[in-house]
């Protein structure tokens, strides 16, 4: 085994196994859980409300009987008043509804389910009108036109190159959505990753192991190992939120009323603005645990840790914010520009791609330019990694920092 | 054979190591001493490759250290440190491993070298669960266990009681005799008198002195003089060559500047016949220690 796996396999299952990143992993999905819970139970609050139709006219009785709704089921055994009102009375129904010509009346407990009777009335209406009109001999087909309910389709639509197009989705809450999604779930990784990385290195300055180990391996080895670890363990968090969006699709997607979400966000979970979201996920990690293993490098004791990537975390705040309101927002020309600059285009970039305010072309320049910037920060962190990796100062991390800058050209180290 | 030669290295304006040169064959143990600050650390830090020289070389076996020679070292820094997480087993299994040895190999030894050092505590405990000392002597362990070729232990007994200095002690001539080229610093003259096969010793970053412990002493001659006779204090102190006397009860304990007056001082003492003791010997290590740093603050 090769001394680079050796440390790899070492800094991946130490962090698998601890229970700071499983709590980390599972976090979100028990969130998601808790709403999907309250989603449930709010479902089964608004179970289809049970109601008996009756009229005084058998022949209207047995077509109201056929009225089909989403929010209501007939009983069709109660046939009479006194049945309905027992029923009602022993909760077997939630109401009832007796039609008479101008004055139709809903009875109901003042604990029976919501049930808003003016849905019926439209269907009641319509079944007047067919009625009305047959009598008035007027043909089928013109009752058919007669009938059909006008709708509205919202289209969205995006300009590129001044062209207006039709977004092939159409689906602009869905892409907030999962702007609204990328953001947070890019901030809690960035903040996570950038975390774990410091401590860990810090972690081996501090009580001396790693001058152990780096007296059996090369520091740009042992960098790149405990990188590339890290990036494993943020594709592990992905491919295991990938599986369990698969198995809770194929399992959510016959429950009510989350079917009806699903069938617009299905679709939408595997396109561009998507891919685009993890690849900037990835990049945008990385470039910030290499940040974060050069400043936990540079410090000489553990307590130094948070201090040394509290600017980092700044930054990450910042551009969580940003892109927060770019998922509202997406007019600000100055959040437009701020957009494309690295370290802040992972959460940015992604937002404005997925709510349609980007071309893909833009995205791809924006990743372009965050995977260069993530090529010179990793030779420059290497540089600062290997310098200050044995060096322990107590003038705090700025001065160390400083130091290093100085020293660049000066000292030549392994 | 480690040899190094002419080995300089400057931090800005302080010269930290200057014109450092010396050996350590196989099957030998060298003592490296010095006040904090001397260049002990610096010189080891060159040898591990974590400094390079100003100017100088080191070399092992005739060359240039290649990473593949670092597997055949096993290095114990000044201040420890283990994973508190882990278990004995899989710590000394992760350093073994970064020496490029396998499981396979170490694991059917941990249990003996646990046996070595008397630890309490099995390979199955967490370290953190270890007394300190305990941490301390499996860090030896992960240091020596895939039986390096040269160790450098910096500062190893610092913080061992006797019984584990002791243990040490035996630990490191047994590597000795399995032909490891071991060079450790020590602030304890008493071990590095005790195990060391020669010693070199560093001064704001020079070679003051270099040799066994015995041609060190001897440079120095008998100038250590311990008597039990019916001469006073006041007699001896007139002896000329005689710089200074100390009691310690019936025996006095003279200091001399020239070893040739022992001969002296001896005929005198026997004038009337027996005296229970005479002994002139060269100044111990330690003596030889505060001597070396004294000249430096005069």
């Amino acid at each position: 085994m090769t001394k680079f796996k050796i440390i790899f396999k070492q800094v991946f299952f130490k962090n698998i196994k601890s229970p700071a990143y499983i709590i980390m992993i599972i976090m979100p999905i028990i969130l998601l859980g808790v709403v999907l819970g309250i989603g449930k139970l709010m479902d089964q609050s608004t179970e289809p409300a049970k109601i008996a139709v009756l009229s005084q006219q058998p022949a209207e009785q047995a077509a109201l009987q056929q009225m089909r709704g989403q929010d209501y089921v007939i009983d069709t055994q109660i046939k009479t008043q006194p049945q309905a009102a027992q029923a009602l009375k022993q909760e077997k129904i939630d109401g009832y509804l007796i039609i008479q010509q101008g004055n139709s009346q809903y009875f109901e407990r003042k604990d029976s389910r919501d049930f808003d009777p003016s849905g019926i009335q439209n269907q009641l209406n319509e079944m007047n009108i067919v009625t009305l009109a047959r009598q008035a001999n007027v043909p089928a087909d013109q009752i058919q036109k007669l009938t059909t309910p006008m709708t509205i389709k919202a289209v969205t639509v995006q300009f590129e190159a001044g062209q207006q197009k039709i977004d092939q989705s159409n689906q602009k809450q869905v892409g907030e959505g999962i702007s609204l999604a990328i953001t947070v779930l890019m901030f809690v990784f960035i903040v996570n990753y950038a975390g774990i990385i410091a401590q860990e290195i810090a972690t081996e300055k501090g009580s001396r192991i790693m001058e152990i180990i780096l007296s059996s391996v090369s520091a740009t080895t042992q960098f790149f190992a405990k990188i590339a670890a890290v990036l494993a363990l943020v594709l592990t968090q992905i491919v295991f939120y990938i599986l369990i969006g698969v198995v809770g699709y194929h399992y959510l997607k016959q429950q009510l009323p989350l079917s009806a979400i699903l069938k617009q966000v299905g679709p939408n979970l595997w396109t561009p603005p998507v891919w685009y979201a993890i690849s900037f996920l990835i990049v945008g990690v990385l470039l910030y645990t290499v940040i974060a293993a050069m400043l936990g490098s540079v410090v000489s004791r553990m307590d130094q840790v948070q201090q040394a990537i509290s600017p980092l975390l700044i930054l990450s705040t910042i551009s969580y914010m940003c892109g927060f309101i770019l998922t509202t927002r997406s007019d600000i020309g100055f959040l437009k520009g701020l957009s494309y600059v690295p370290l802040f285009s992972q959460i940015m970039l992604p937002v404005r791609f997925a709510s349609g305010d980007l071309s893909a072309t833009a995205a791809a320049l924006g990743l372009g330019l965050a995977i260069i910037t993530l090529m010179g920060l990793t030779y420059l962190a290497l540089i600062i990694y290997r310098m200050n990796i044995l060096v322990y100062s107590d003038k705090g991390v700025m001065r160390s920092f400083m130091r290093s800058f100085a020293m660049l050209k000066a000292e030549k180290q392994k | 054979m480690l040899t190094l030669t002419h080995l300089e290295k400057s931090f800005g304006a302080m010269k930290a190591v200057d014109d450092v040169s010396f050996t350590v064959q196989p099957g030998e143990i060298l003592g490296l001493i010095g006040q904090n600050g001397a260049g002990k650390t610096t010189t080891f830090r060159m040898i591990l490759n974590f400094l390079t020289p100003d100017s100088g070389t080191i070399l092992w076996q005739g060359h240039a250290f290649t990473s593949r020679d670092y597997d055949q070292l096993g290095y114990l820094p000044e201040e420890r440190g283990l994973y508190p997480k882990m278990t004995v087993e899989q710590q000394i299994l992760y350093f073994a491993q970064l020496r490029g040895r396998t499981a396979a190999e170490i694991k059917p030894q941990i249990d003996e070298w646990l046996a070595r050092f008397a630890v309490k505590g099995q390979r199955t405990d967490k370290i953190k669960d270890l007394s300190k000392g305990n941490q301390q002597k499996v860090q030896l362990i992960a240091t020596l266990i895939h039986k390096p070729a040269l160790i450098i232990l910096d500062e190893p007994f610092s913080g061992l009681d006797p019984v584990n200095a002791g243990l040490l002690e035996d630990g490191i001539l047994w590597l000795k005799s399995q032909g490891s080229a071991i060079i450790f610093s020590s602030h304890d003259m008493t071990n590095v008198a005790k195990i060391s096969d020669r010693i070199v010793m560093l001064r704001n970053g020079q070679v003051v002195l270099s040799g066994s412990v015995d041609e060190v002493r001897a440079q120095f001659g008998r100038t250590k003089l311990f008597l039990e006779s019916p001469l006073t204090q006041s007699e001896l102190e007139q002896i000329e060559g005689v710089s200074r006397v100390t009691r310690h009860g019936h025996q006095f304990e003279l200091t001399l500047a020239d070893e040739a007056v022992g001969k002296e001082i001896f005929e005198r003492a026997t004038q009337a016949g027996y005296i229970p003791e005479f002994s002139q010997q060269a100044p111990s290590l330690d003596e030889i220690f505060r001597l070396k740093v004294g000249e430096q603050h005069d």
